[in-house]
């Protein structure tokens, strides 16, 4: 697919579709931009001054290619917690103190871009930030539903009392007055029109998106009602206001606070919340990309962060990436950057020359629109998705929740770490290991062939030392095959598994591969893929059959569907028995067999290829190395003891030391291969040309025959699915090649 | 002019009596002799009866004779009178068993093994898979660093698979990831990846100069390895990834303290988490004898 070009090229040659796609966002944007300002406790004007700024300023030094910036869900939150208690009662003095905030976390932001912080979104555990994400919809929820029903100023501030509170608003529409009844009617209408819009089967209505609907029929309510009824259908108290002259109201922020700690608090906080909803909607923007582009996010931060100070400045609220807008972006075809730049334009354009349209907007019609806001942030249907990853995962999404709803965004989130924490010394009981590897390195990556990488990662890999994993990730060309090797990983959590599982996607899609191996012998938490993956570092056969009866893995279920294809059958989890079949070789004299798992066995059991969990030397157990091999039986042919390799791995036998090296006389074969064997007139009549021609033409395989069976394998290490295929093939080709001759 | 390697003519045990004590006697005397060395068996405290006894019995299980080593034996602090009876005796070599993982409550009281290799003024193999059967030295691998310690330390290693019948050398080149591109976005990626191409191959160039220089007409396969990552934790998480059955590393330029251990940096990530039989290599003019 032909990506589009940056800068002014792309400019140029997409500028069309992304004038439609801006223009679509911006009437989106335009009802969502005036009701944050609403749900922040800042005037109408802040939230369109930061899609505005947003648009104009991120287009131009932005580092992502298709997100729309604009006031966002997160920081109408944050914002209105800052304006209260920086204002001490008193809102408008309190949003001038909070904007001198803001343009202070402009600046942080910047910061972080500068020295790289982009990576900090990562290192919040999954569970932690839906949790903290469900708990902001609640609190927009909780505040906005009051409004939606008429009542403007609910008595609490926090969100748990005005939940319950709002059975009591309910209670004063029965003597409420006419107006008060109209806006709770024009409210809950809203909100049920918004609920029932998806379910609309007319076509043309879908042309204007849902919010912007809303607004135009709760304006035309307004207009209408006020000419028929002959005066004010609702009060200026209901309706939304832009002062005529908001451009002259203008002041500077107020940073006389700047030496309390309220002050730095509020900045703080600000910027916080303001990377981590901006980073999550930059990400989730990259998969959505129809061209596949890869974000800067480092680029994409200090963009924000001068957009956001200079918003503050200009008395708009902070600036952030926003997902909801930059998907409608993408289905209306955006290409380029650009196509956030119009958006802001136009919005510029709507204040300009609709102020008088926009000042007839019902507050009610807006709170709505927040109360389905927040719904959907909540969004209910995602508990089961998280339990079915797992129910620990379930309690920390709540245990976050709750936290944030009672003691705040950032003190919510800190709380939801540590809960993650405990929950994973509890599951993996490797508190020990954690405390102290975790801020080790714990990543090794090599270039084992051209484009061919191994990635090998030790100790575990949770949340805290997943940027690690990340940026050596994010090093490799997405086009490379890599193979991730968890072996020597005890364990692998959620959050890790979620990020890996986004990485796999990625490297498919640019025509590589990402195998995640080595995850089989450990037993999965629970049936999700992305459950926490742990196995006991202790000893070598308390973890042996714990998994067996579980869940398979990803690459487990892809070996047994391997196995119908080919006629065999799979046991993930063989019995003991299986190890003497294997431990007869030399070989594993000095590989000590621990487990074995993933056995695949011919019909005729002829042919069994296995993966054996091995350790070498005497007392040392925390050594495990894994390997797949395939153990030849043949029938009916007299089979010499013999070993071939490439003159690595079999010198180590030491009871075969003094067998002499044998030389075919085949001057290709003698140079790659190293064929070792007492009787060395059986095995040059059992390696005859048809065979050496057969092995010549194929990459080289470890063999060692003990005169019963053979032994084959490829590497010392953990087979990815494709390397296992490839053995089994070899060995059935093989097989065939020596069966037939005799 | 040829590299010559850090030759080994003294080697030189610590003997404790711990549940590894017989197997490392096996290994140690198995390097002796490959090495064509003198075996040395330094003990530190009272040499009782008892401890003679033991010592005869493994000596015998083992088949060693016992003229063949010189026991020496002192009283005193473990770590000062190891360190005092290498340098009487000018000892090249000191092997010693080691634990495979430091155990968290003894990263401030620190075991012996460890505490030596942070002072000593010998070569130090810490032997982590000893083993009274003999197994041999497959692959060995070395660092490569751009040091100038470094080509001694790689001319030591081939002269060291060669003595041990090693059959495939992987010199590891840990380069610094500061020295490239972050791979930000799809273009600094393909930076990255330009700039660690020319990287590599200047490196190669580097060491294929040593290993001209030392490893002419040695029959191992040498290969280099390239890896882009924290300097000392790279080559050991590589030697454990790669079932190495030595590492060879220089030895550190300054003496390790405490803060060392707790900013951990080269060197003591390979200490703190050894991934196999550990070799550093000391270079001294004052104990090199050939």
């Amino acid at each position: 697919m032909h990506k589009p070009k940056n800068g002014f090229k792309g400019f140029v040659e997409n500028w069309q579709a992304d004038l439609k796609a801006g223009f679509v966002v911006s009437l989106v944007a335009l009802p969502i931009s005036i009701a944050l300002s609403l749900a922040s406790g800042a005037p109408a004007i802040a939230g369109l001054i930061a899609a505005v700024i947003g648009g104009i300023l991120v287009a131009h030094l932005g580092g992502s290619y298709v997100t729309i910036t604009g006031p966002g869900n997160g920081l109408a939150v944050v914002t209105l917690a800052a304006i209260t208690s920086l204002g001490g009662g008193d809102m408008l003095a309190g949003y001038y103190m909070a904007l001198g905030a803001i343009v202070v976390s402009g600046i942080l932001l910047f910061i972080l871009g500068t020295i790289r912080l982009g990576v900090l979104a990562d290192l919040f555990p999954t569970s932690a930030v839906q949790g903290m994400l469900a708990a902001i919809g609640i609190i927009i929820l909780a505040k906005q539903s009051h409004v939606m029903i008429g009542t403007l100023d609910p008595e609490s501030g926090s969100p748990i009392p005005l939940l319950i509170e709002f059975f009591s608003s309910l209670e004063t529409l029965m003597w409420a007055d006419t107006e008060h009844l109209r806006s709770a009617i024009v409210g809950i209408g809203s909100l049920l029109f918004l609920i029932g819009f998806s379910k609309i089967r007319v076509r043309w209505m879908h042309a204007v998106p849902a919010p912007l609907w809303v607004v135009v029929l709760a304006v035309l309510a307004q207009v209408i009602g006020t000419n028929v009824t002959g005066e004010s259908f609702f009060g200026p108290k209901y309706l939304v206001n832009i002062p005529a002259d908001w451009m002259s109201a203008w002041r500077l922020p107020d940073f006389s606070g700047i030496q309390s700690g309220a002050f730095w608090g509020a900045a703080v906080s600000l910027t916080f919340i303001a990377s981590i909803e901006s980073l999550l909607s930059i990400k989730g923007m990259d998969r959505l990309d129809p061209y596949k582009r890869k974000s800067n996010v480092n680029k994409d931060l200090r963009a924000l962060g001068i957009a956001t100070a200079v918003s503050g400045l200009l008395g708009g609220l902070s600036v952030v990436t926003v997902i909801a807008r930059s998907s409608v972006n993408v289905s209306n075809g955006a290409k380029t950057r650009s196509a956030n730049f119009f958006h802001g334009i136009l919005i510029l354009i709507f204040i300009l020359f609709l102020r008088e349209m926009l000042t007839q907007i019902p507050l009610p019609a807006l709170a709505a629109i927040l109360v389905y806001t927040g719904y959907k942030l909540l969004n209910p249907s995602q508990f089961s998705k998280i339990a079915q990853v797992g129910l620990e995962q379930l309690f920390l999404f709540f245990f976050t929740l709750f936290a944030t709803l009672l003691y705040g965004l950032i003190s919510g989130i800190v709380l939801g770490m540590a809960a993650t924490l405990i929950v994973q010394f509890i599951i993996t009981g490797a508190t020990m290991e954690i405390v102290r590897y975790f801020n080790r390195p714990n990543t090794l990556l090599y270039e084992e062939e051209e484009n061919k990488y191994i990635l090998s990662i030790n100790y575990f890999a949770n949340f805290l030392n997943y940027p690690r994993l990340k940026s050596k990730l994010d090093s490799i060309p997405t086009s490379a095959v890599v193979i991730a090797d968890f072996s020597s990983t005890s364990f692998v959590d959620a959050t890790v598994m979620e990020h890996l599982a986004g990485y796999v996607e990625s490297f498919e899609q640019h025509g590589g591969s990402l195998d995640l191996v080595g995850l089989d012998s450990m037993a999965p938490a629970s049936s999700h893929p992305l459950g926490v993956q742990s196995k006991s570092t202790r000893g070598s056969n308390v973890f042996q059959k714990q998994s067996a009866g579980t869940r398979l893995s990803n690459k487990q279920e892809k070996l047994s569907k391997f196995a119908v294809l080919e006629g065999m059958k799979y046991t993930a989890w063989p019995d003991l028995t299986w190890d003497e079949k294997v431990n007869q070789f030399d070989y594993f004299r000095h590989h000590r067999i621990d487990q074995t798992i993933n056995l695949l066995e011919d019909r005729t059991s002829r042919l069994i290829a296995i993966e054996v969990v091995t350790h070498i030397g005497e007392f040392t157990m925390l050594d495990s190395q894994h390997m797949a091999c395939v153990v030849l039986q043949p029938e009916g042919i007299s089979l010499p003891k013999f070993t071939l390799d490439r003159e690595r791995i079999f010198g180590r036998i030491s009871s075969l030391a003094g067998i002499q090296d044998i030389e075919l006389g085949s001057d290709q074969f003698d140079r790659r291969f190293n064929l070792k064997g007492e009787d060395e007139k059986a095995i040059k009549r059992f390696f005859n040309p048809e065979c050496l021609a057969f092995l010549a033409s194929h990459p080289v395989f470890h063999m060692e025959s003990n005169g019963k069976a053979i032994l084959i394998f490829h590497k010392e290490r953990v087979a990815s699915v494709a390397e296992f295929k490839l053995m089994v093939s070899f060995a059935r080709d093989f097989y065939q090649r020596i069966c037939a001759k005799s | 002019m040829k590299l010559t390697s850090q030759q080994y003519v003294r080697v030189a045990t610590a003997m404790g009596f711990s549940p590894m004590a017989k197997a490392n006697l096996a290994e140690v005397h198995r390097i002796a002799t490959h090495f064509g060395a003198q075996m040395y068996v330094f003990h530190v405290g009272i040499w009782t009866e008892q401890c003679q006894k033991t010592y005869n019995n493994f000596l015998e299980e083992l088949k060693i004779a016992p003229e063949s080593i010189i026991l020496k034996s002192k009283e005193g602090h473990p770590k000062v009178e190891l360190l005092n009876l290498c340098n009487e005796h000018q000892i090249d070599l000191l092997a010693l068993g080691a634990l495979i993982r430091e155990k968290i409550f003894k990263v401030f009281s620190a075991s012996i093994a460890r505490d030596i290799c942070r002072n000593a003024k010998v070569s130090l193999l810490l032997l982590t898979h000893s083993s009274v059967k003999p197994q041999t030295c497959e692959r060995i691998v070395v660092n490569g660093l751009d040091h100038e310690k470094t080509p001694k330390t790689i001319a030591t290693s081939v002269w060291l698979g060669d003595k041990l019948g090693t059959k495939e050398l992987i010199v590891v080149d840990e380069l610094s990831e500061k020295s490239i591109a972050r791979a930000d976005d799809d273009k600094a990626t393909l930076q990255r990846l330009r700039q660690s191409r020319q990287i590599e191959k200047a490196e190669h160039n580097r060491i294929e100069e040593i290993l001209e220089l030392c490893a002419g007409d040695c029959s191992m396969e040498i290969s280099e390895q390239h890896v882009f990552g924290k300097k000392g934790y790279t080559i050991s998480h590589y030697a454990k990834a790669k079932r190495a059955d030595l590492l060879v590393v220089n030895s550190p330029d300054t003496r390790l303290g405490f803060l060392d251990r707790i900013f951990k940096h080269d060197l003591e990530y390979i200490l703190a988490d050894l991934p196999t039989d550990v070799l550093i290599v000391h270079h001294t003019k004052a104990h090199q004898h050939a």
